[in-house]
């Protein structure tokens, strides 16, 4: 067993396979600025089934997209071995140890722990997410395929100053939507960056103008930038912006919360500890 | 005549590129005099900078071209703080120096923010994300200078720790913004993908000091050749941006 977790949980693959994702992540990004709309249309999609037709008509932009789950399976595989490995040679060494030297000596496989189920909540979210969004306006009823039928009852913009350059553009947008409920409507507030939880789906708001009279920009024709959809910088008309209901659930938040602020709070300390702290030897 | 602004831009550009000067001709002491009037300049610049649109609007303070040399800078007034008599880290000056020249061809004025962006998740992340640059940036240079002088300081090995530290803050703060304004914490984008291959270089490099064979000088080069990889992921989408729509400046 020793000898089977010292050879897949070498910390030299270890060391190639981070360099390996790190790799096929700058290639994979050279090539989503190239193809945004293509790349971006996985963002909500479940990868097992966006993956398989995605790859046979474009094999040229998706091919990375593989090798980069491969990779960091691989990655998965060698840091549960090298933690265990770590942990069961530090448990008799620790004996010897204040408690503070083990936990500092321990900080280091926690955090990889934490990282491999950081990883799983990724794919947990890559395989289950379920996306939806449907345009609204005030006074109309959207049927949102996972929560059901939902009404726009007011819809609110907050504009930046008028004595500002920014004036006429939109600061926040405010939407009271209500939820039927047995005959009687349950309402909720809707903001941007404030979302609305329901039966484990999130709601956010996201917004488009309807028209455009400015000559649209030639440079960046595929950009993650919208703030031309939002706003513009030259002159424009009246048109009220086109608001969207976006719902998402994703089961790997659940995970991956916890787990970034652990790691967070885990990693400062240990690091404080080994660089400036008391327990410099105990690594 | 130039508005106040530019002004501050200038005249930190300016100290920063004295300290750079200085240092070099062996007056390390009066190049650090220098830093500390640029980090006072680059602070003023960025401050007005939240008032650009005559509305005080966070995000213009933190945009990562005019914070990054302001962070750089400010680590090593630190770094001084610590060691007065060492100041053998101020070669870094040169990285100032040449951020806060690029800042000056950089536009003044803002990116018109969308409602998404006005939250104080985006400012914790670009704050984070450009200070732990900051770091890593200064880390690799003193890598660089430990191999051209072949001292054996062991700074350039902290502020990378801290470096990771910091853009591992910056991913957490990211992935909540992104959660609040787009419902996922990582999207399929270059944007991600890119600080993603940051943090697995540096994360690599943490590995090395456990590894046979990847002595002091191969590890100095490691991560000096650091630099490369966040300018190699961070350059494109800086330059990408000065053609986006901005007001003020």
């Amino acid at each position: 067993m020793k000898r089977f977790l010292d050879i897949i949980g070498d910390l030299r693959i270890a060391f190639w396979l981070l360099l390996s994702a790190a790799l096929v992540m700058w290639i994979g990004s050279i090539i989503c600025l190239n193809n945004y709309s293509l790349i971006d249309s996985l963002n909500g999609s479940r990868i097992q089934e966006w993956l398989p037709a995605h790859l046979r008509q474009h094999p040229g932009a998706t091919w990375w997209i593989p090798l980069l789950f491969l990779v960091f399976f691989l990655l998965g595989i060698n840091t549960m071995a090298c933690t265990a490995r770590r942990i069961l040679n530090l448990i008799p060494a620790g004996r010897g140890m204040s408690a503070k030297g083990f936990l500092v000596a321990l900080s280091p496989s926690i955090i990889h722990l934490l990282f491999m189920l950081m990883l799983s909540g990724h794919l947990l979210g890559f395989a289950m997410v379920e996306f939806e969004k449907v345009p609204v306006r005030q006074g109309e009823e959207a049927v949102l395929k996972n929560v059901g039928t939902v009404r726009v009852a007011s819809v609110t913009h907050q504009f930046f100053p008028r004595d500002s350059l920014l004036r006429g553009r939109v600061r926040q947008s405010r939407m009271i939507l209500e939820f039927p409920r047995q005959g009687v409507p349950e309402t909720a507030v809707l903001e941007f960056l404030r979302p609305v939880y329901r039966g484990g789906y999130i709601i956010q708001l996201d917004m488009e103008r309807k028209k455009r009279t400015e000559t649209p920009r030639i440079a960046d024709p595929e950009t993650c930038n919208r703030e031309t959809h939002f706003n513009f910088s030259g002159p424009k008309n009246a048109g009220s912006p086109r608001l969207y209901l976006a719902v998402t659930r994703d089961p790997g938040l659940f995970v991956l919360f916890p787990g970034f602020i652990a790691v967070i709070l885990i990693m400062g300390w240990y690091f404080y500890q080994v660089t400036l702290g008391s327990g410099r030897n105990a690594r | 005549m130039m508005n106040p602004l530019s002004l501050c831009l200038w005249a930190a550009a300016v100290c920063y590129a004295a300290a750079a000067i200085l240092t070099f001709l062996k007056r390390a002491g009066a190049g650090y005099a220098s830093i500390t009037a640029g980090v006072i300049f680059n602070g003023a610049f960025l401050i007005q900078r939240g008032w650009i649109a005559g509305v005080f609007v966070p995000n213009g303070i933190v945009e990562g071209v005019f914070l990054t040399p302001f962070f750089m800078a400010a680590i090593l007034l630190l770094l001084g703080l610590r060691n007065r008599r060492d100041l053998s880290f101020m070669s870094a000056a040169v990285l100032p120096a040449l951020f806060g020249a690029f800042a000056l061809l950089y536009p003044r004025g803002i990116i018109p923010p969308t409602p998404n962006k006005l939250t104080v998740w985006s400012v914790l992340f670009f704050m984070t994300e450009s200070a732990g640059h900051a770091c890593l940036y200064t880390g690799g240079w003193l890598a660089l200078a430990g191999i051209i002088r072949r001292d054996d300081s062991e700074r350039y090995h902290s502020l990378l720790l801290w470096g990771f530290v910091l853009f591992s803050v910056a991913q957490v703060t990211g992935a909540l913004w992104a959660f609040l304004g787009w419902g996922s914490v990582f999207r399929w984008g270059s944007r991600h993908l890119q600080s993603a291959v940051i943090w697995c270089y540096f994360a690599a490099y943490l590995h090395l000091r456990f590894l046979p064979g990847w002595d002091r000088i191969k590890r100095l080069a490691f991560a000096a050749a650091g630099m490369i990889v966040i300018a190699g992921c961070t350059f494109g989408s800086s330059l990408a941006e000065m053609k986006f729509p901005r007001i003020g400046g």
